[in-house]
């Protein structure tokens, strides 16, 4: 049996156990509120030993700003006698660790008296893990909460057993197109695309957590149009492991898809373009750059046939040449522009593509029309028109056999190697002109004598023909420097003179300055040998379109032969005009000799046989008329004889010229002309300036002869009225003689009918005086001759 | 007094006809002939004629207008007549203007010298006038 001591014992032990091992804190406090007992969990509670809390004031437990009331509330409390509390009536307050941190928590209060004094019991119960759980959780919520409703991801939850949707975000709404009370009605597979349907094996490893839940898939929105998703499902259990909810959380790729489709077909098309381009730029046959680009397309898109239709040049013919086809008969041939139909034709030489995805199924295509497409095998077509000129030059078609859809990617595609193609065949053709245009340089630089080369515009000698090479003394082409100034160790060029020309005035420098030349001659010497020629050099630059100048053109004649076979000529000229002059001479001076003797002699035997007869007659008287008449036809014979004799003198010899001069023998050249022929003649010596006519004895007989000569044209061809001769001064020391009558005319062209000898006759001794001769003949009638001499005479004209 | 004539020509033929032609006029005496200027100078200054009867073209190429032009210079007071070949007027001005008192040809206008002559010599020697 336990007496009262060991009951108390006892008790005491039970509740000290009870204190050690309760949850709670409980410190009991006197009324002066000093700690008399606190249990391990108030100690831990406020981060102490229970050894530091006995004695302890209460207050060391209450932040400081709480203590003073903590102080009175507890009196109160006390001299209310009420039995127990909670404290601070709303149940929470707030205590203090021995670290100075506060934390919130809850007490209770109790009193009692033992032995007379008034003991405090308290409980306390530390919430700050509480606080901190509830707080989490709100926060946690909250996350949730907001994270659902995060606009651009959707999400969904899925009862694992209706397979229907529970609760859906504003942003799945927005992807489907549908509304939250609509979609509350609906299931993933309402929604799914046909070919996407919800995997249950999948599902039903997500359920028992078996496979995570990841699939990309295409959703169909309320307005039909197709949405690619990323969808991850998780499922949400309860505590006991069973499935509660599916969510499912559902990203939308459509427009990254449509970027990675776009980027991969763009990829596609640009290695397929860098492939055609690096083909075609290798070939220069326009048949093989549209064989090649149409058997690359139709393998890279897959179509049963690609071709080029070209128009023959008159815009009714067209020509596919080469086309590519698989599995279908090809269309090489020659066609008709109007095959491609009226409405096709007219967009195409609209210069729209035409794109049809489905013939058979084509509403605007007649019977007729679909019935020839598909002996065609012609399902699906784009046609590409290139236009030239506003004109319909070419079509680039693909075709596939069955209706098929052509993205707008694939169009561009068909339009761009459309476009090359046009382009390549144009250049192709533009090299092969100009290859042949080359060729045909070449060949005429081959086959000319003269030395022709090319420069750029650096002066490098790039294109010469085989002369250039002969022509230069040099053994082939590759004796031939490209570099000008290597010609300089080569040749010395030099000017006529034999004074060295410097590089920059050779042909190719001058014509790169822009100059143009034209049979600028230039001594060459080569330097190993030592020959030397005389090259005539023709130069121009070369201008580009810009009109800069790109290059030069030179040609080069070797005249060393001409030139010496010129001066021979000229030696030999020179020699032929000096026998002229020495017969014109020898010539003249026989006249004058013949002239001579017929006036000394015979003109004055005449004249004594005139005055003899008159002694005669007068000693006769008249004595005998038979002898006075016999003695007057001796008389008239004579006379007669004389006026012959006077003429053959003066034709032989203008004695008027040399003893009174040009215009006095002129004057009465126009008398004894008047007299002759009944045509007017003056003479007109006004323009001729006085010092003129002293120094005109050795020009004298030859204007006098050609007066003569032009004279007696005038009275044999020109049925003149009237003859004006002038005589003129002309600057600078030159004179004029001219004859003009009022006749009719010499005729174009018809020189050598009418005077013609006189004429060449006139032209010759004016030469021979260093002078020349025009013959103007107007339309209206009239023949004007005009004779010019130097007032100096030649040097090689021998002197009288 | 009759004329004294001097007659100056390269033909001995015309001198002769000439001659013969003067000497039948009373009032006209022939007092020589000379064939060049140098001649027909020296007979200028040793037969000291009044007038002088000259060709155009004389012996040894002398020139008739040379020795007109020396007579006029030399013997301003001498008649000097041209008898010439060239029958046209543009040779007659020259002459004249250099002094001769008158120009006949020689073929076709003797007849009218020799009247020219007799007509002066009728008038009296010496005098200045003449046939211009």
């Amino acid at each position: 049996m336990l007496n009262e001591h060991d009951r108390l014992e006892l008790r005491e032990g039970q509740l000290r156990g009870m204190l050690e091992t309760a949850s709670e804190g409980i410190v009991a406090v006197d009324e002066a509120q000093t700690i008399v007992m606190a249990n391990r969990a108030a100690a831990d509670m406020f981060g102490r030993r229970v050894d530091q809390l006995i004695g302890a004031d209460l207050s060391c437990l209450i932040p400081e700003r709480f203590r003073a009331r903590h102080r009175i509330d507890l009196a109160a409390f006390g001299d209310a006698e009420a039995p127990a509390r909670r404290m601070r009536g709303r149940g929470e307050i707030l205590g203090l660790r021995a670290g100075g941190e506060e934390f919130p928590l809850e007490a209770g209060i109790s009193q009692a008296h033992v032995d007379g004094k008034r003991l405090y019991t308290v409980v306390l119960h530390d919430l700050s893990e509480e606080r901190r759980a509830a707080a989490v959780l709100h926060h946690s919520a909250q996350m949730l909460a907001a994270t659902f409703n995060v606009s651009n991801v959707g999400m969904v939850h899925i009862d694992p057993s209706t397979r229907r949707f529970v609760a859906v975000n504003a942003a799945f709404c927005a992807l489907t197109g549908f509304d939250e009370a609509e979609l509350l009605a609906m299931g993933p597979d309402d929604l799914n695309h046909p070919d996407d349907r919800l995997d249950e094996a999948r599902f039903q490893a997500l359920l028992e957590g078996r496979a995570g839940y990841r699939f990309e898939k295409r959703l169909v929105r309320k307005d039909g149009g197709i949405r690619h998703v990323q969808l991850e499902g998780n499922v949400v259990r309860d505590a006991d492991g069973r499935v509660q909810r599916v969510v499912g959380v559902l990203h939308d790729v459509t427009a990254r898809r449509a970027a990675e489709d776009a980027l991969r077909s763009r990829d596609a098309r640009q290695t397929f373009l860098v492939r055609l381009n690096d083909r075609l730029r290798r070939l220069d046959d326009p048949v093989a750059v549209t064989t090649d680009a149409v058997c690359l397309l139709g393998e890279f898109v897959g179509a049963q046939r690609v071709g080029y239709a070209e128009d023959a040049g008159d815009g009714v013919t067209i020509d596919v040449t080469q086309s590519y086809s698989n599995g279908v008969p090809d269309l090489i041939g020659r066609y008709r522009n109007e095959d491609y139909g009226p409405a096709l034709l007219q967009a195409l030489r609209a210069g729209r593509t035409v794109v049809r995805p489905d013939i058979a199924g084509d509403a605007s295509l007649g019977d007729a029309e679909k019935a020839a497409h598909a002996r065609l095998h012609l399902g699906a077509s784009v046609d590409v028109p290139l236009l030239k000129g506003g004109r319909l030059a070419a079509v680039f078609f693909v075709h596939a056999s069955t209706a098929r859809h052509w993205s707008a990617d694939e169009v561009a595609l068909f339009e761009e190697v459309a476009e090359r193609i046009r382009a390549d065949i144009e250049r192709t053709r533009a090299e092969a002109a100009l290859r042949s245009a080359k060729a045909q340089l070449e060949a005429a630089l081959a086959s000319m004598n003269d030395a022709v080369f090319i420069a750029d515009a650096d002066g490098r000698v790039l294109t010469f023909n085989d002369a250039f090479v002969t022509f230069h003394r040099c053994r082939g082409r590759a004796d031939c420097p490209t570099e000008l100034q290597c010609w300089g160790e080569i040749v010395e060029v030099c000017w006529p003179d034999g004074s060295p020309a410097s590089p920059e005035h050779w042909a190719v420098p001058r014509a790169l300055r822009g100059e143009t030349g034209s049979n600028v001659e230039y001594v060459l010497r080569r330097r190993d040998s030592g020959e030397r020629w005389v090259g005539s050099y023709s130069f121009a630059p070369i201008r580009d379109a810009a009109g800069r100048i790109a290059g030069a053109v030179a040609s080069a004649r070797d005249v060393t032969e001409f030139k010496r076979m010129h001066a021979e000529l000229q030696a030999s000229h020179a020699e032929l005009q000096r026998l002229l002059d020495a017969r014109e001479g020898v010539q003249e001076r026989e006249r004058l000799r013949i002239a001579r003797e017929l006036h000394d002699d015979m003109q004055q035997s005449l004249a004594a046989v005139l005055m003899e007869a008159t002694v005669v007659r007068e000693s006769l008287g008249h004595a005998d008329p038979g002898a006075a008449e016999a003695l007057a036809r001796i008389e008239h014979a004579t006379e007669q004889a004389i006026a012959s004799a006077r003429r053959i003198i003066h034709d032989l010899r203008p004695q008027a010229l040399e003893e009174f001069g040009l215009v006095a023998a002129l004057e009465n050249l126009a008398a004894q002309f008047s007299q002759r022929t009944g045509i007017a003649c003056r003479v007109d010596a006004s323009g001729l300036a006085a010092a003129d006519e002293a120094r005109l004895v050795p020009q004298g007989t030859c204007l006098y002869r050609v007066a003569q000569e032009a004279l007696n044209n005038v009275a044999k061809h020109a049925h003149a009225s009237t003859v004006q001769v002038t005589l003129a001064s002309r600057a600078p020391q030159q004179l004029l003689l001219s004859v003009a009558d009022d006749g009719i005319g010499i005729a174009a062209g018809s020189e050598h009918r009418h005077g013609a000898f006189g004429l060449i006759g006139m032209r010759e001794r004016l030469r021979a005086a260093g002078g020349t001769l025009q013959v103007h003949s107007p339309p209206g009638g009239g023949t004007t001759l005009d004779a010019q001499v130097p007032l100096a005479p030649p040097e090689h004209r021998p002197g009288r | 007094m009759p004329m004294r004539v001097l007659l100056v020509d390269d033909s001995r033929q015309v001198q002769a006809a000439l001659r013969a032609l003067l000497s039948r006029a009373p009032e006209v005496v022939v007092v020589g002939g000379a064939e060049d200027c140098a001649g027909a100078l020296a007979l200028i200054e040793d037969r000291a004629p009044d007038l002088v009867v000259l060709d155009v073209e004389l012996a040894h190429g002398d020139r008739g207008y040379d020795l007109l032009r020396c007579i006029r210079s030399r013997h301003p007071r001498l008649r000097v007549v041209v008898l010439s070949n060239f029958g046209w007027e543009a040779m007659r001005k020259p002459f004249i203007d250099a002094g001769a008192q008158a120009y006949f040809d020689k073929a076709l206008e003797f007849r009218q010298a020799i009247d020219w002559i007799r007509e002066r010599a009728g008038a009296g020697t010496g005098s200045p006038e003449g046939r211009a």
